[in-house]
């Protein structure tokens, strides 16, 4: 052992080839400081540039807001258009423009009368 | 002495440090403490919007699906008086060019009343409410400043007057909230009125929602929607026959309303003279009452159904029963009851007495039954109290107290009148001849909505005044009266129709006017599975004051339409 020590030291090559453990678990552990630290600055980038991108959207959803909002009450007062167009008082106001009229009277068929029946 | 003099120098320094530094910390004590809450408040109106959001009132529907109340959005007109007068605006100019849009034909009353408004020391002032899309965008366009509008929802009614009477309409209560007034409207108020709810949100300096920011929302409610009994066509056709016999008959007022006997559901209520909802304010307040449910009249001879119906009920006639006091007018208390034409049959049976509408047989009748027997009777078949149909405005009746009827007084109710009714009551009572027997409460909605939830309102039987076996007799009788009665010329053919004329003078200063009448008819059809009971009435006619020759037609023209529409066909 004493002489391999000894040997050791004479021989550089030697020295090289076998790092101690603690040297490479303070480059590992430098490594991964400097990732982490990239992937930090990376993600307080996006961060920054995400909420400067959303604030500058709530003018947008303003008036998308106001948007909806209009076409909300056009579609409302159509439907109630197409109701009043719907009261019975309309439709029987244009049917007499038509042509239609009342019923005057109404024949009631019997089953004995029915040339199908027989 | 030239360093006192720097120490003295540096000592004032000192103190103008301490001085400045004081008076820093006393203006932020003063705006972090004392001011907090004032400018805390400005911060948070800087900083927060709220608004509201309106919670729409339920919608209300006919049986047949047919939207007869829903909301339409409008919008109402405000402004910034402060806002004007810190701008030196022209309040004149304002006014000149609102009113031109808003009312072309603008009174100087008109003018002055914006004008005053614009006058007020107040933030905001409202200016005009239930303004329409298109108005607002023509004032929109005129980009007038300190002038705003703010969203609403206004009740809308499609069919316009239809079903007025039924539906009520929506008004403002003391505190410029909507709330319903009359029908179901009124009745069903509180579950037909939405929940407001609100939205407060960060903004940023130009007003702009901040995506990322605080976002508190309370959810709108909206009213419960209702289903009524109605059916839009069966209403459609009353009023229409209605509008035409009122002109036709030269009538003050005409009403009608017809009924399932089976169930208790009204299918159709109509009162004319009438109004349109939409713009009620347009329209006598007299209008707005529902005749049906509110006015009280002396039925007449329909009356005598239901006496006729408890004397055989309770054993003491038969429809074979003679009347021995029938030659002749009847002295009763000294006074003489006469028939309606000063005819009289001897010996006439009880089922002709009927036919005749013979009020000297209704008095043998009446005392056959006893005053104890009729008042009780009258009271099972639902007069003398509420029949709490569920429409505002249901009028209190009240019988004569059993211990206080006097001879005359059973005499005269025995042919309907001296007795106060309404025609809700009278159509229910008949209603248990058609029935078989049974009293039922009168509905007009037939199911509450709320969401997922439907909650259907069930027929409720009140009473059972008379057996089957009584009102099979008496439905035999009202056909008879309808075959072979003064109406007979206006019933359709084929069909059988049970039914009763009611010709019953207006009691006018104590006593009663021989040329005003209420003139009705009340009857069921077809007679041996009925579909429909109905009640048409007539106050004061003018071309006739009988109930046979202006009721009892109208009725009959609308049996006609109801037989086509349910597919009835005739049983002869």
């Amino acid at each position: 052992m004493k002489n391999l020590l000894t040997q050791n030291k004479q021989s550089p090559s030697i020295c090289k080839a076998k790092k101690p453990s603690f040297i490479l678990e303070s480059l590992n552990r430098k490594k991964v400081i400097r990732i982490l630290s990239l992937l930090l600055v990376i993600v307080l980038i996006v961060e920054v540039w995400t909420v400067n991108r959303l604030s500058t959207l709530g003018g947008k959803i303003r008036e998308l807001k106001i948007a909806k909002a209009n076409l909300e009450i056009e579609n409302q007062l159509l439907e109630n258009k197409i109701l009043e167009s719907s009261s019975l008082y309309f439709i029987e106001e244009q049917s007499y423009k038509l042509g239609f009229s009342n019923i005057k009277s109404v024949e009631y068929l019997r089953t004995e009368n029915l040339a199908l029946v027989r | 002495m030239e360093s006192a003099f720097i120490t003295a120098r540096v000592e004032f320094l000192k103190l103008i440090y301490i001085l400045a530094l004081s008076s820093v910390v006393l203006m932020l004590f003063r705006w972090q403490i004392l001011n907090y809450d004032l400018l805390s408040a400005k911060a948070e109106q800087q900083h927060f919007i709220s608004y509201k959001i309106d919670g729409p009132r339920g919608v209300i529907t006919s049986s047949d699906s047919a939207m007869l109340a829903v909301n339409t959005p409008t919008f109402l007109l405000y402004a910034l008086p402060k806002v004007i007068e810190n701008k030196n605006l022209s309040k004149n100019d304002l006014v000149t060019k609102i009113l031109n849009i808003l009312s072309p034909e603008y009174s100087k009353e008109h003018r002055a009343e914006f004008y005053s408004k614009l006058e007020n020391n107040l933030q905001w002032v409202p200016l005009r409410r239930n303004i329409s899309l298109e108005t607002k965008r023509q004032i929109d366009r005129l980009n007038l400043e300190g002038i705003g509008f703010e969203n609403e929802l206004t009740r809308f009614y499609p069919e316009a007057s239809t079903a007025a009477h039924i539906l009520g309409f929506i008004g403002s209560d003391a505190n410029g909230a909507q709330k319903g007034y009359f029908g179901v409207e009124g009745f069903y108020n509180r579950e037909l009125k939405g929940i407001e709810g609100s939205v407060r949100e960060e903004k940023d300096a130009q007003g702009s929602p901040i995506l990322l920011g605080t976002f508190i929302k309370r959810d709108a409610k909206s009213g419960r929607n209702l289903v009524l009994n109605i059916n839009r066509s069966v209403q459609y056709i009353v009023e229409k026959k209605l509008k035409e016999g009122i002109k036709k008959y030269g009538a003050k007022s005409a009403s009608s309303v017809v009924m399932d006997p089976y169930t208790g559901a009204i299918l159709a209520m109509a009162s004319v003279p009438n109004f349109d909802p939409n713009r009620f304010i347009d329209f006598p307040k007299e209008y707005y009452k529902n005749p049906i449910v509110s006015d009280t009249y002396e039925p007449g001879s329909t009356f005598k159904i239901f006496v006729v119906a408890s004397a055989i009920n309770e054993g003491v006639i038969k429809m074979d029963t003679v009347c021995d006091e029938c030659d002749g007018p009847v002295e009763v208390g000294g006074y003489l009851i006469r028939t309606w034409n000063n005819k009289y049959f001897p010996n006439t049976t009880v089922a002709d007495v009927i036919v005749h509408s013979d009020n000297t047989g209704m008095v043998f009748i009446g005392r056959k039954l006893g005053a104890l027997k009729f008042y009780e009777y009258s009271q099972k078949f639902g007069f003398g109290e509420n029949t709490q149909i569920d429409i505002e405005g249901e009028a209190e009746t009240k019988l004569r107290p059993k211990d206080e009827w006097k001879e005359i007084d059973l005499a005269t109710a025995s042919f309907g009148q001296g007795i106060a009714v309404t025609p809700i009551q009278i159509v229910r009572a008949v209603s248990v001849i058609a029935s078989g027997g049974k009293l039922f409460e009168p509905h007009v909605v037939k199911s509450i909505i709320d969401g997922n939830n439907v909650v259907e309102i069930k027929p409720k039987i009140v009473g059972n005044p008379v057996s089957e076996d009584t009102a099979r007799v008496v439905k035999e009788m009202m056909v008879n009266a309808v075959e072979r009665g003064e109406s007979r010329a206006f019933k359709p053919k084929g069909f059988k129709i049970a039914g009763k004329t009611g010709t019953a003078q207006i009691p006018v200063a104590g006593h009663y006017d021989p040329n005003k009448t209420i003139a009705s008819f009340v009857g069921f059809a077809p007679a041996d599975n009925p579909k429909f009971v109905m009640l048409v009435r007539y106050e004061e006619p003018s071309s006739s004051i009988f109930g046979s020759e202006t009721a009892a037609p109208t009725f009959f023209e609308i049996a006609k339409e109801l037989f086509t529409y349910y597919n009835i066909i005739p049983d002869e």
